[in-house]
């Protein structure tokens, strides 16, 4: 399997350096890291009370690497997640993605959902063609990205169905296809299996590895499934308060499958993410 | 004028009955993934009945959507010719003219249609009353049919021009910030106006034309076109229109993309509504000052309680309405395949 595994030896309290870059150049752009935040804060009010999802989280992340962030809800691994997408804008702090400054969304970062956000208006394959066909990208450039994910993702017969005709597990492959087809750097993933049972988010979990093998691109992965994390994460992130609880490399070999349940080193990362996790939901 | 505008809320009932729900929630399972990809997994436990199947028969009594069948409407026809032969009958007992007040079927077919004529200008090759064309039931159809192409043309342009602009504006309302503040107070402001009285301003404005009827009923649309825009827009998904912008789309290009096909089928309802309120709002406007169309055949009958004339008048502006339903519904179906 691909990238990093041994690369990625950068832990997010490493990251201050990099607040010098300014301006980005070509070169910057093409070997800077996928993600450098520093001091990323984001609050809100409602009335008198004030509320901070994110509370100081600095964090650098390669390119290439699958990173897990894991925590219960309301600990702001979604928060954290659009404001890297710059669907949030932080209140105070920093975020450069490719080295460029976040000042909002961006084709560099495409975006899964939790729930269904693709077009229901548009069949299959006009689906997968949405982005970069939307942004005035010239046919001959993308309908090779579009034939090659139909086939990829297994829906190369339901290519002139309509969304409503698909099971919810038809449905994220769509989605799935949809964001690689618009070619990002990054992928952000928002629990995007949360909703679909064990053996249709077994065979997603193999296919998203696949696909990330294959193109090399670096996906932040939200979930609050341990398992989920382990069989897909070179690197767990944990979320506690708004702020990192944990940051772990992880090296297990690839493919991961069942027998990552009787590897000793995993279930001792497992005991230790439960205590953690659970130490929280006290 | 009575029973112009029972056949309004009547035809509103109808509306409102057939106007196309909502995407029912698919069921997320997982059979329906196996079975794409291999058939023998999910082959044991297939269901006997589909999805869809046991979605539509078990509605637990609450029907939604009434489907269109022609027998039912004949049989409504039919029912309601009979009510009205029998309080007509009753009538004919009690009353002396009971031609003033609701007359029989018999006398409505007999003396109302071919008194029409009175209204015939001329056209498709007949004699007008004021060169000495007589009463006749080949007359007075064709004067009917003359002033209904009258009606239906300006209810067809006002339709049209309003549905536009009213999605046009709510969209920029949506879009741009200051349309949004300058527009919505003024917008909402006009709509508690009660609408039917200002059709006598219109025909002052812009003289007893089409012009005046077409921008009245043209008005009346945007309003509630605006509105509801406004709503459907309000109540979309936020990860919907988050999603586009994740994918480098502009702001243009998410209105143009995204929300203008999402917000159809919220759309589907106020449209079937808008299709009897022009009727209405048409007969408002023609029945002061103008000398053409429906509403003034139903005024001039009026003056001298012609009811059986206003039957007539009654049954073609319900005729009309129902097929400006059928129409509208049949243009937004081709819109919303993708949702049934």
């Amino acid at each position: 399997m691909a990238v990093t595994s041994s690369t990625a030896a950068t832990s997010s309290t490493e990251v201050t350096t990099h607040a010098a870059v300014t301006t980005p150049t070509a070169a910057t752009t093409e070997t800077a890291p996928a993600f450098e935040v520093t001091g990323l804060r984001f609050e809100y009010r409602e009335g008198r009370q004030v509320t901070r999802p994110i509370d100081g989280v600095d964090l650098h992340i390669p390119r290439g690497q699958f990173v897990c962030i894991l925590g219960p809800s309301g600990q702001g691994k979604s928060t954290l997640l659009r404001c890297l997408a710059g669907l949030l804008t932080p209140t105070g702090g920093q975020i450069r993605a490719g080295g460029v400054t976040v000042d909002g969304p961006g084709a560099d970062r495409g975006m899964v959902f939790q729930q269904d956000a693709i077009p229901m208006w548009l069949r299959v394959e006009d689906n997968i063609a949405f982005g970069p066909k939307s942004r005035g990208v010239p046919e001959s450039e993308y309908r090779p990205r579009v034939e090659r994910y139909l086939e990829e993702v297994g829906l190369a017969a339901q290519r002139r169905s309509w969304p409503r005709q698909l099971s919810g597990g038809m449905r994220k492959r769509v989605a799935i296809a949809a964001v690689f087809a618009n070619d990002p750097d990054i992928l952000l993933m928002d629990e995007p299996f949360g909703a679909l049972d064990y053996f249709t988010r077994g065979k997603l979990h193999r296919l998203l590895i696949q696909l990330w093998a294959e193109t090399g691109k670096t996906i932040c992965f939200v979930t609050h499934d341990i398992d989920e994390a382990l069989v897909l994460a070179d690197r767990i992130l944990v979320l506690n308060n708004g702020a990192l609880a944990m940051d772990e490399l992880l090296d297990f070999p690839r493919p991961r499958g069942e027998e990552l349940r009787a590897d000793p080193d995993a279930n001792a990362l497992r005991a230790r993410l439960l205590s953690i996790l659970g130490g929280e939901a006290s | 004028m009575r029973s112009a505008a029972a056949a309004t809320a009547a035809c509103e009932d109808i509306a409102t009955r057939v106007v196309r729900g909502h995407p029912a929630p698919p069921t997320p399972d997982h059979e329906a993934d196996t079975a794409a990809t291999a058939a023998a997994p999910g082959a044991l436990i297939t269901p006997v009945a589909s999805a869809d199947g046991a979605t539509d028969s078990r509605s637990f009594g609450v029907r939604a959507r009434t489907r269109f069948r022609p027998t039912r409407v004949l049989l409504g026809v039919a029912a309601l010719i009979a009510l009205w032969e029998a309080v007509a009958l009753w009538f004919a007992r009690t009353l002396e003219h009971p031609e003033y007040v609701m007359p029989e079927l018999g006398y409505v077919l007999r003396v109302g249609l071919p008194g029409l004529s009175d209204y015939y200008s001329g056209v498709f090759g007949g004699t007008p009353p004021s060169q000495g064309g007589g009463q006749t039931v080949v007359q007075g159809l064709l004067s009917l049919v003359e002033h209904s192409g009258i009606s239906l043309v300006r209810v067809g342009a006002g339709l049209a021009l309003g549905t536009a602009l009213g999605i046009a504006a709510g969209l920029a309302m949506a879009a741009l910030r200051p349309v949004r503040y300058a527009g919505f107070g003024v917008a909402n402001l006009l709509r508690m106006l009660p609408l039917l009285a200002l059709g006598p301003l219109f025909t002052l404005w812009l003289g007893p034309t089409t012009s005046a009827s077409v921008t009245f009923i043209c008005f009346a649309v945007t309003l509630t076109m605006l509105v509801a825009t406004s709503n459907a827009i309000g109540n979309l998904d936020p990860d919907l229109l988050a999603y586009p912008r994740t994918l480098g789309l502009s702001t243009f290009a998410t209105y143009r993309r995204v929300v203008a096909p999402a917000i159809i089928p919220e759309l589907a309802a106020a449209l079937t509504i808008c299709g009897p309120l022009a009727w209405s709002v048409l007969l408002a406007s023609e029945m002061y000052g103008m000398q053409e169309g429906l509403g003034w055949m139903m005024s001039e009958a009026l003056d001298f309680t012609l009811v059986d004339r206003i039957t007539l008048i009654a049954v073609a502006f319900i005729v009309l309405n129902f097929v400006t339903l059928r129409a509208m519904q049949a243009l937004v179906r081709r819109g919303t395949r993708w949702a049934e």
